[in-house]
C-alpha cells in the first residue's frame, strides 16, 4: 500500500559553515518500504543533510516535514525518540562504560530502582535486545565498549539505533568500520527495515554495495542534488560521473603482474601480544604490497600495531632490515616506517589542530633550513602537496581538522604519513570512508611507491582492495595465517573468504 | 561578486588564528583606555605605565616558560614556589660568596633542578602533571620556610643598584624572551608540545615522545623561573616567605588573558604569556587605583579566571563527534 505522505520531506535546505557552503538548496523525499542510497565525493554534504535530520546541528534554512508535520528536532535524543535513528560516521560510543550503559544513554531513567539505575535490569534489557538481534554471542552487555575492537564498537551502535525501532533509520558510511559478518548484521537489519515498511538512508561509497542493496540513489555534489537513479537505472560509471562530474574509470586497481625483490625489510620474529598473537612470523619484501586480510578480530590490526612498536610485545621482536629491533614509535619512524592507524580520530589527528600542523607533524627533523631550525617554506610546501595531490577539500589550511568530512579527516593522516617519504608503510585500512575518485589516485600512489622500491602493507576488511593491489596475500583467522596466495589471475574473493570464517 | 569577496576574507579572518591573538591586545588597550578615564588620565600617566611594564617582568617571564608547560595541556603548579625557592637560594649563595655570577648561575641551576624533578617524577610514577606539581609547591615552600626560618634575606643594595642601572632584568627578559620564541616557533619544540597537548596518543604515535617533550618543557619553565628569581631579587631587593605569593596564578592568569587556551594544544604562542601578563598587571594596577579594595581584587581576579577556563572548555566547532 502506497502511502500518500512521504515519511520525511527534506526542502530546500541550505547549510554554512563559516565560508563553507556544506547544502546548497537541498530537496529530497523518502517514502516508506524503501532503502535510499546517498552517494557523493567526500565533503558533499552527505553527513551535514543527514545529521540535520537526526538532530545533532540544525540547518542555515530551509524546512523538513516528518510524517506530514514540520520536523525541528533538537538533539538526537528527540530525534530517538521521533523513532529516527542515526548511526554515525564517527566512533558514537563512549569508551569508558559498559555495552549495555552505551545502549541506553540518556535513557538511564527507564531503569531505575528506587531513587538508583538498576545496573541489573539495564543489563537484562540489553541482553533482550542483543538476542533479538542475534548478536547476543558477539559480547556482553556488561563488558567494557574500550575492550572491544572498532567492529563491535559499531555493532553497538546499530543495537541501540534498533532498539527504538526506527521508522527512519541513517547509516552513515558505517560499511567501513566493520568486517564481513559485521556488514552481513547490518544488510540484515536494513532489509527488515524495508519489509517491516520502514526507511533507511544508507550512505556508503562502496557503489557494489550501494547498487545492491539501495533501491534507490541520490546522487550529491558539493552540496547539490544532482539526480535520483532507480534501480533499474544503475550503472556505475554513470554514477561515478555524476558523483565527480566528469569521466571516471571503473577498474582502479593496479593490472600487473610486476613481482619484487627477495630482500627482507621488515619481519615479525615470533611476536606475541597481550591477545590474540602468538608466535607470529611475518616477513616483508622490498617492493612488495603484502595484503593482510580477515575478520576484525583475527588479529590484523594488532599486527600493524605491532610492526609499528605501538602494541605491547610480550615475547618476540620486530626487526627492521639493518639488523635493528624495533620498540616504539620513535624507533620505526626513524627507520623510515609510517604507519596509518585505522583508529583515526583517536590515533592519527589532533582533531582541534589544523590541517596544515596535522600534516606537517611528520616533517619536523626533514623541512629543515638550518642547523635545527624549521623553514616555513618547505613546511609550506610539504603540507600543499599532500592538499593538492589528494584533493583534500578544505576552507584553507588553517583551518580545524574537526571541520572536514569524514573522507577527508583520513585523506589527511594519509597525507601526513604519505609526505615523509617512508620506505615501509603499514597501512590499516587506509581508504576507509574516500570516495571513488580519491581512492583512484590512492592506490596509484601505492603503486608507483612500490614501483620505486618501497613496501606496504596494506590490512582491510575489504578483499576487493587486497586482491587488486597486493602482491602476496596472507588471510588470517584467530591470529593465525590461514593462507597464504600470491598475485594472479584466479585469485578471487571468493577463494579467500573461506580462510577467514 | 567583489562584494561577497570581502565579506568571505572579513569572515575569513575573524575565523583566523591571528584574529584569536590579536583579541588580548585588544583588551589590553581597551582595559588602559577605561582605567585612563577611570582614573583621570593618572592610570595612562608616563610613571604608572612604567611602573606596570616593569612589575609585569616577573609574570612575564615566568609566564613565557610556561606557555611551554601549558602547550601539552598540563597544569604546572609549583612554577611560583619554584621561583622563590631558587630566588631564595640565589640571594644566600650570594651573601655567602659575593658574587653575582655565582646568584645568577645559582638561580639558573635551582630553577633547572626543580622543575625537573617534577617532571620526572610525573613522567616515572605516571602521575599526572597537576598532582606532582600541587605537592612539589607546598613541598617547596615549605623547604624555603625552613632557609628563612620565618624572616628574610636580603642583598646588599649596592648590587641591586649595580645590576638595576645595568638593565640586567630587561637583558633576562628580553633574552627569555627571544629564546623562547626562537625554540616555540621555528624548532620541533613547539610544534611538538602542541602536538601533545591536541592529542597524546596521537602524537605518540607520530614519533613524538612525551617523556622526551615534557622533560624539554619542564627544562625550560625551569630556566624562565630561574630568570624570573632574579628580576624578583633585582626588583626587591629581598625574598620573604610571603615574596612572589600570587606568582603562579599569575602566570595562568596572564596565559588566559593572553589567548592561550589553558587545555593547551594547537592554540599555544609564547606572546601569550607577555600580552598576558601585561593585562594581568594592569588590572591590578587599575583596580587599586580607581580604590578597590585588595581582597576584592583578588575575587576579580579569580572571576575572570574561571570565566576564561569555562568559555575556553567550549568545544571547538567541528561535527558532532559524541566521542571527542
Ligand atoms: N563543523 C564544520 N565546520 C566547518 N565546515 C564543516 C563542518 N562540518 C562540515 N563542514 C564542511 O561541510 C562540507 C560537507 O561535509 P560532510 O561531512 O557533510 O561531507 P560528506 O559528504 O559526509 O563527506 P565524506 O564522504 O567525506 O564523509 C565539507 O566541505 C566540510 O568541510
Ligand atoms: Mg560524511
Amino acid at each position: 500500500m502506497a502511502n500518500s505522505v512521504p515519511l520525511m520531506e527534506v526542502r530546500h535546505m541550505y547549510k554554512n559553515f563559516g565560508v563553507t557552503v556544506a547544502l546548497n538548496d537541498v530537496s529530497f523525499e523518502l517514502e516508506r518500504g524503501y532503502v535510499y542510497g546517498l552517494i557523493g565525493e567526500n565533503g558533499s554534504g552527505k553527513s551535514t543533510v543527514s545529521s540535520i535530520i537526526a538532530g545533532m546541528q540544525p540547518a542555515s534554512s530551509g524546512e523538513m516535514i516528518y510524517k506530514g508535520e514540520p520536523w525541528n528536532p533538537t538533539s538526537m535524543l528527540m530525534a530517538q525518540e521521533h523513532a529516527i535513528g542515526m548511526i554515525v560516521q564517527e566512533a558514537g560510543t563512549i569508551p569508558n562504560i559498559s555495552v549495555a550503559e552505551n545502549i541506553f544513554l540518556g535513557h538511564e531513567k527507564m531503569f531505575m530502582s528506587g531513587p538508583f539505575v538498576s545496573k541489573a535490569k539495564m543489563n537484562h534489557a540489553a541482553e533482550e535486545l542483543l538476542v533479538k538481534l542475534g548478536i547476543e554471542n558477539h559480547f556482553k552487555p556488561s563488558d567494557r565498549t574500550a575492550d572491544l575492537d572498532m567492529q563491535a564498537r559499531k555493532v553497538i551502535e546499530i543495537a541501540k539505533c534498533m532498539y527504538w525501532q526506527p521508522d527512519l533509520l541513517i547509516v552513515d558510511e558505517t560499511s567501513t568500520a566493520l568486517s564481513h559478518e559485521g556488514r552481513e548484521f547490518l544488510y540484515k537489519v536494513m532489509k527488515e527495515q524495508r519489509e517491516n515498511n520502514k526507511t533507511v538512508l544508507f550512505i556508503s561509497h562502496d557503489l557494489d554495495e550501494m547498487c545492491e542493496h539501495c533501491d534507490k540513489l541520490t546522487v550529491l555534489r558539493d552540496g547539490v542534488i544532482i539526480g535520483t537513479l532507480d534501480k533499474t537505472e544503475y550503472d556505475q560509471d554513470v554514477i561515478r560521473r555524476m558523483m565527480v562530474g566528469r569521466e571516471v574509470k571503473g577498474d582502479y586497481y593496479r593490472s600487473d603482474m610486476n613481482g619484487y625483490s627477495d630482500e627482507v625489510v621488515l619481519k615479525a620474529d615470533c611476536i606475541t601480544t597481550l591477545s590474540t598473537l602468538t608466535c607470529f612470523d611475518l616477513e616483508l619484501h622490498k617492493g612488495e604490497i603484502l595484503g593482510i586480510g580477515g575478520l576484525s578480530d583475527c588479529g590484523m590490526h594488532l599486527i600493524g600495531r605491532a610492526l609499528f612498536g605501538v602494541e605491547k610485545i610480550l615475547d618476540g621482536k620486530v626487526v627492521a632490515a639493518d639488523g635493528s629491533v624495533i620498540k616504539s614509535p620513535v624507533d620505526a619512524i626513524n627507520h623510515k616506517i609510517a604507519y596509518v592507524s585505522k583508529n583515526r580520530d583517536q590515533e592519527s589527528l589532533g582533531l582541534s589542530a589544523t590541517i596544515y600542523e596535522n600534516i606537517a607533524s611528520t616533517g619536523y627533523k626533514i623541512n629543515l633550513f638550518f642547523a635545527n631550525l624549521i623553514s616555513k617554506k618547505k613546511e609550506k610546501e610539504y603540507v600543499n602537496k599532500q592538499v593538492k595531490d589528494l584533493m583534500i577539500k578544505c576552507a584553507g589550511v588553517h583551518y580545524n581538522v574537526n571541520t572536514l568530512s569524514g573522507g577527508n579527516k583520513q585523506k589527511v593522516v594519509f597525507g601526513k604519513w604519505m609526505s615523509m617519504d617512508a620506505d615501509i608503510l603499514i597501512l590499516d585500512c587506509p581508504t576507509r570512508g574516500i570516495d571513488v575518485g580519491v581512492k583512484a589516485s590512492m592506490y596509484k600512489l601505492m603503486y608507483d611507491l612500490k614501483m620505486q622500491g618501497k613496501s606496504i602493507i596494506l590490512i582491510s576488511e575489504e578483499l576487493q582492495e587486497i586482491i587488486g593491489m597486493a602482491d602476496r596475500v596472507l588471510m588470517m583467522k584467530d591470529g593465525e595465517i590461514t593462507a597464504e596466495k600470491f598475485r594472479g589471475p584466479d585469485l578471487s574473493e571468493h577463494a579467500l573468504i573461506d580462510f577467514m570464517i | 561578486m567583489t562584494e561577497k569577496k570581502k565579506v568571505s576574507s572579513l569572515k575569513r579572518f575573524f575565523e583566523s588564528r591571528l584574529f584569536n591573538q590579536l583579541l588580548p591586545i585588544a583588551f589590553l588597550i581597551l582595559l588602559c583606555i577605561v582605567f585612563g578615564i577611570l582614573t583621570d588620565g593618572r592610570f595612562t600617566s608616563l610613571n604608572s605605565l612604567k611602573i606596570i611594564l616593569d612589575q609585569s617582568l616577573i609574570v612575564g617571564t615566568v609566564a613565557i616558560g610556561g606557555a611551554f608547560i601549558f602547550a601539552t595541556s598540563n597544569t604546572a603548579l609549583s612554577m611560583g614556589a619554584t621561583s622563590l625557592l631558587s630566588a631564595t637560594v640565589a640571594c644566600i649563595v650570594y651573601n655567602a660568596t659575593g658574587s653575582p655570577v655565582l646568584m645568577i648561575v645559582t638561580a639558573f641551576g635551582m630553577g633547572i633542578l626543580l622543575m625537573v624533578f617534577s617532571a620526572v617524577l610525573s613522567t616515572l610514577l605516571n602521575v599526572r602533571v597537576l598532582f606532582v606539581t600541587v605537592i612539589m609547591m607546598a613541598l617547596f615552600a615549605a623547604v624555603q620556610q625552613s632557609l628563612l626560618g620565618g624572616g628574610t634575606v636580603a642583598v646588599p643594595f649596592a648590587l641591586v643598584n649595580d645590576l638595576t642601572n645595568s638593565g640586567v632584568h630587561y637583558i633576562l627578559f628580553g633574552a627569555v624572551f627571544v629564546v623562547s620564541i626562537i625554540l616555540f616557533n621555528f624548532t620541533e619544540i613547539g610544534r611538538s608540545l602542541k602536538m601533545i597537548g591536541t592529542n597524546r596518543v596521537c602524537a605518540d604515535m607520530t614519533g613524538i615522545s612525551y617523556k622526551k617533550f615534557l622533560t624539554i618543557a619542564f627544562i625550560l619553565g625551569g630556566i624562565a623561573c630561574g630568570a624570573g628569581a632574579i628580576i624578583a631579587v633585582i626588583r626587591a631587593g629581598s625574598i620573604s616567605t610571603t615574596s612572589l605569593a600570587s606568582l603562579n596564578m599569575d602566570v595562568m592568569l596572564a596565559l588566559v588573558l593572553g589567548g592561550m587556551s589553558i587545555f593547551g594544544g594547537s592554540k599555544s604562542f609564547v606572546y601569550a604569556g607577555v600580552v598576558g601578563s601585561l593585562t594581568v598587571v594592569a588590572l591590578n594596577q587599575g583596580l587599586l587605583m580607581i580604590g578597590v579594595d585588595a581582597s576584592y581584587i583578588q575575587a576579580i581576579r579569580g572571576i575572570i579566571f574561571l570565566i576564561l577556563v569555562v568559555t575556553s572548555q567550549k568545544r571547538p566547532k567541528g561535527l558532532p563527534a559524541p566521542e571527542g
